[in-house]
């Protein structure tokens, strides 16, 4: 496959750069839905994509029929050449040629759909013998093998292999009219081990499912909030991380004004970082989909804003060094600006020096969803209690938390001496570009005039 | 396919075959210059098979090696799950629904190109700092080929044509996004309502205000509704029935909303964006009431969970090539009421008009519950637009507020598919921000 791309590429009419990505994958799919079993299998895919940049503009075909890549090549070009107007301005990152497998741990491919089968049932039963307030349960298990080449005009040659395994429980309890589901999820390249052993995980779900039930909305307004690093991670990465994605920025001056580097945007605790290098994380990777190895981006540093995360282009039209985040989903994307593990440093307060001084306020934990628009950020928490004079009260639900970007990072008032990762099934989504395979982490943090919605 | 499905009696007499086949040609342009074009082709089969009454699943985009396809789905179909359905006949369809465009079809890049350029410009013109931060043209032909062992074997041709643009306006530390789309099966080029939408809002959004906590009346417009209505969408769900998971179960017949309130799904409008002749398991669609003056009417099923449900299929087994089917819906249409937009404008003495939110799925959507920044929204006094609502939060229950109705909008817009009126709500509880 390597000289077969190889030699498409040494064919293949003079562009400023070329590029062309084949990927092959099979997929273990195993979903219980209550009682039921409702898909069992492995999948295979096989496909690939060409990218062609002339004169600025960018061609970009995708396909099934790795046979007919030649005619691809041609196809992708034109559109380069019709699409350039202007000068080509691209950081070409030093020619690599290498082989890199993500994987730890037990390989899911060893492993029988039987074996699989088993432990998802075993989870699932216990979900639906927790309590006669369990409606219904969701247990969604995957592993992939994805083997990917990457070859490029400047030499790079690169042929990147990752195993991932991942699970997600939802436990649904259901009282009348009054529905509440509770969910965790785990995934990462660290081998089948992931996903075995969780039964208390599973428990801890349905517990929560059961006991929101009976959990308090609560009333709207600014809180003092702690946050779990699940949710610390989460708020990290919605709150400043795609800001920090140069293509928000790189051809737009006002927005480059308004995210100066050196600009502070929090206090000297404050430090952000984004690391592809981590060892098996779900946002981990040797090379991103330019080619261009992985590294560690400070993004905050003590407060200021140091760097921003690049792909080749927008690294080359803001004079900055590509930082290997231009990522995409699968062969059917073209790459873009994207994060990999992002987290924020921890400090050195406990958990217990951080809410012995809270009047009133809001532990959160544990996370449903978060969106950006690059100046408000909202996300959810699963699980949230009151927190009264230093101690954790009762439970609350239906808390979504909302801020604005450049304020509330100021608001941070304690970072915690804990670190956390969080991958999952889930992922990132950007340009209808989802999921992609991130992982968020930090400690438990403070941070003061949270605005949450309620009644 | 018919190698696939004659290779697989061998093991099997009860099987069906998708196969699906798509092009997507885009024209991307950002930061108000063209950036990319691109060509995806999609190529894929999926083969579904009953063996000793359960259900084997596998799919492919290798089509040149068919026999791993069909042991993958032979060896799943080992703890499948158990089929409670056959596989159907030939389908009747009563008429003939319009997907497919020949202007689709024949619609070329530079056409694309220009179409993207005028728009850029019309906006420039209006506002020279309004940044075309995306502008996306999108053409898809789809080609569908649903087989099976009972006899089904259909086929359609279907277009889609897309055209959206995300505009961005960076004043000081605040930021505005104006986004606009318009999609169906046929084409449609039309700008001028785009442009004007556009326009509005940038007029409305000259002044920035923030709200104080308070219940105030509330007007959503139709991009809102679909962020609203996945209360209902998973509700009908028949999956989510058969599981017992969903809160509207036993509640066909009883009026769950304001009887201003009528809502179909259905497949078969000419040129919307979901309709397509036959389901993904090569049944019939239809129109199917959701809800009418209020009253709950039906849920909507495939034909596995509607086999559980001891009932028929709705028509509504959607899915892609490697996915088995699930009840989906297709296109949902609210009905209009008789009130003009601007007439509820002039009608409120203090309210909001929202019409872009920020977290709109991430509360307890399944009961409900709804928390959500208003991304782009307004605030009127006296029956005037007076300004752009800034950090502003707003939280409300659905089966609360769809019984709290005070108009009907009498004009139909679509957006992510559904095709929405204005909805003009007594009532929603606001958290300001600032």
């Amino acid at each position: 496959m390597r000289n077969f791309i190889k030699n498409a590429i040494n064919k293949a009419p003079k562009v400023d750069y070329l590029e062309i990505r084949i990927e092959e994958n099979q997929t273990t799919k195993v979903d219980f839905i209550g009682k039921e079993l409702e898909n069992i299998g492995v999948t295979t895919k096989i496909g690939g994509n060409v990218r062609a940049l002339v004169n600025g503009g960018f061609g970009f075909v995708s396909f099934n029929n790795i046979e007919q890549l030649e005619t691809y090549i041609k196809l992708a070009v034109q559109e380069a050449r019709l699409t350039g107007k202007s000068k080509t301005q691209f950081a070409f990152a030093q020619p690599v040629v290498d082989s890199k497998i993500i994987s730890g741990g037990k390989d899911p491919g060893e492993i029988s759909l039987e074996e699989k089968y088993h432990l998802c049932q075993q989870y699932n039963s216990i979900i639906l013998n927790f309590s006669p307030l369990i409606q219904t349960s969701k247990v969604t298990y995957r592993d992939y093998y994805k083997k990917q080449y990457f070859a490029n005009s400047q030499g790079t040659d690169i042929l990147q292999e990752k195993v991932f395994s991942g699970i997600s429980f939802v436990a649904m309890a259901k009282d009348g009219m009054n529905v509440q589901q509770a969910h965790t999820s785990t995934g990462d390249y660290c081998g089948y081990e992931t996903v075995q052993g969780l039964d208390d995980k599973v428990e801890n779900v349905c517990r929560l499912a059961v006991d929101l039930l009976k959990a308090k909305s609560i009333q709207g307004g600014k809180y003092t909030v702690v946050l779990d690093p699940e949710l610390c991670g989460v708020f990290i990465h919605e709150a400043f991380g795609h800001l920090a994605e140069a293509d928000h920025i790189y051809e737009n001056e006002k927005m480059e004004e308004l995210m100066k580097l050196g600009k502070r945007f929090g206090g000297d605790e404050l430090t952000i970082i984004d690391d592809a290098t981590l060892q098996l994380q779900a946002g981990s990777y040797a090379y991103d989909e330019e080619g261009v190895p992985a590294g560690k981006t400070e993004i905050i540093k003590n407060g200021i804003f140091l760097n921003r995360l690049h792909s080749c282009e927008t690294a080359a039209k803001m004079n900055a060094k590509p930082t290997a985040n231009a990522r995409a989903i699968n062969y059917n994307f073209e790459p873009i600006v994207r994060m990999s593990n992002t987290y924020l440093e921890p400090r050195n307060l406990s958990f217990e020096e951080m809410i012995s001084d809270v009047k009133e306020g809001i532990y959160a934990k544990g996370y449903i969803g978060g969106n950006t628009d690059c100046e408000m950020f909202t996300f959810s928490a699963q699980q949230a209690y009151l927190i009264k004079n230093g101690q954790v009260k009762n439970l609350l639900r239906d808390i979504v938390l909302t801020g604005n970007v450049f304020e509330t990072l100021m608001n941070i008032e304690a970072i915690g001496n804990d670190l956390v990762f969080y991958g999952g099934l889930g992922g990132c989504g950007k340009n209808g570009q989802s999921p992609l395979p991130v992982s968020c982490g930090g400690p438990h943090i403070r941070i003061k005039n949270i605005v949450i919605g309620g009644k | 396919m018919e190698d696939v499905l004659n290779n697989i009696l061998k093991y099997t007499p009860n099987a069906e075959t998708i196969h699906q086949q798509f092009i997507l040609t885009q024209t991307k342009f950002e930061n108000n210059k063209l950036k990319y074009i691109n060509t995806k082709q999609i190529n894929g089969l999926g083969l579904r098979v009953i063996k000793e009454g359960k259900i084997g699943f596998s799919s492919t985009t290798n089509l040149t090696n068919p026999s791993q396809l069909i042991e993958n789905a032979i060896i799943s179909a080992k703890f499948g799950q158990e089929a409670k359905f056959e596989f159907p006949t030939k389908p009747h369809i009563p008429s003939q629904i319009k997907i497919f465009d020949k202007e689709v079809e024949n619609f070329t890049i530079e056409q694309g190109v220009e179409l993207g350029e005028s728009l850029i410009d019309r906006l420039s013109d209006i506002e020279p700092e309004l940044f075309c931060k995306e502008l996306e043209i999108n053409k898809t032909i789809l080609e569908t080929k649903i087989m099976n062992t009972s006899g089904v074997d259909f086929e359609y041709q279907k277009t889609i044509f897309t055209f959206c643009v995300t505009g961005l306006l960076v004043r000081n530390n605040s930021l505005l996004w104006l986004t606009e789309y318009v999609s169906g099966c046929n084409l449609n080029k039309d700008i001028n309502s785009i442009v004007s939408k556009i326009n509005e809002s940038l007029a409305w959004s000259k002044n920035e205000l923030s709200a104080k906590p308070k219940k105030l009346p509330a007007i959503f417009t139709p991009k809102l509704i679909p962020t609203l209505l996945e209360t209902i969408k998973l509700g009908i769900n028949g999956k989510l029935v058969q599981k017992g998971a969903s809160p509207l179960i036993g509640k066909l017949g009883e009026r769950i909303f304001d009887d201003k309130i009528t809502i179909y799904d259905d497949a078969t409008m000419d040129f919307g964006i979901s309709s397509c002749p036959v389901d993904g398991e090569g049944i019939a669609t239809r129109k199917t009431p959701l809800i009418e003056q209020g009253v709950l009417k039906n849920y909507i099923f495939d034909l596995q969970t509607a086999g559980f449900l001891k009932t028929n299929s709705t028509g509504n087994g959607y899915r892609d090539f490697d996915s088995l089917p699930a009840p989906h819906c297709s296109n949902i249409v609210v009905l209009p009421g008789n009130m003009d937009f601007y007439e509820m404008i002039k009608d409120m003495k203090e309210g909001i008009i929202i019409d872009l939110v920020l977290g709109g799925g991430q509360s307890n959507v399944l009961a409900g519950e709804f928390a959500f920044n208003v991304e782009l929204g307004f605030k009127v006094e006296n029956g005037e637009v007076v300004g752009r609502l800034k950090d502003t939060m707003v939280a409300c229950n659905l089966f609360d507020i769809f019984n709290k109705i005070r108009a009907i909008g009498s004009k139909l817009s679509d957006w992510e598919g559904v095709r929405s009126p204005h909805f003009y709500i007594d009532e929603v509880n606001v958290t300001g921000i600032g």
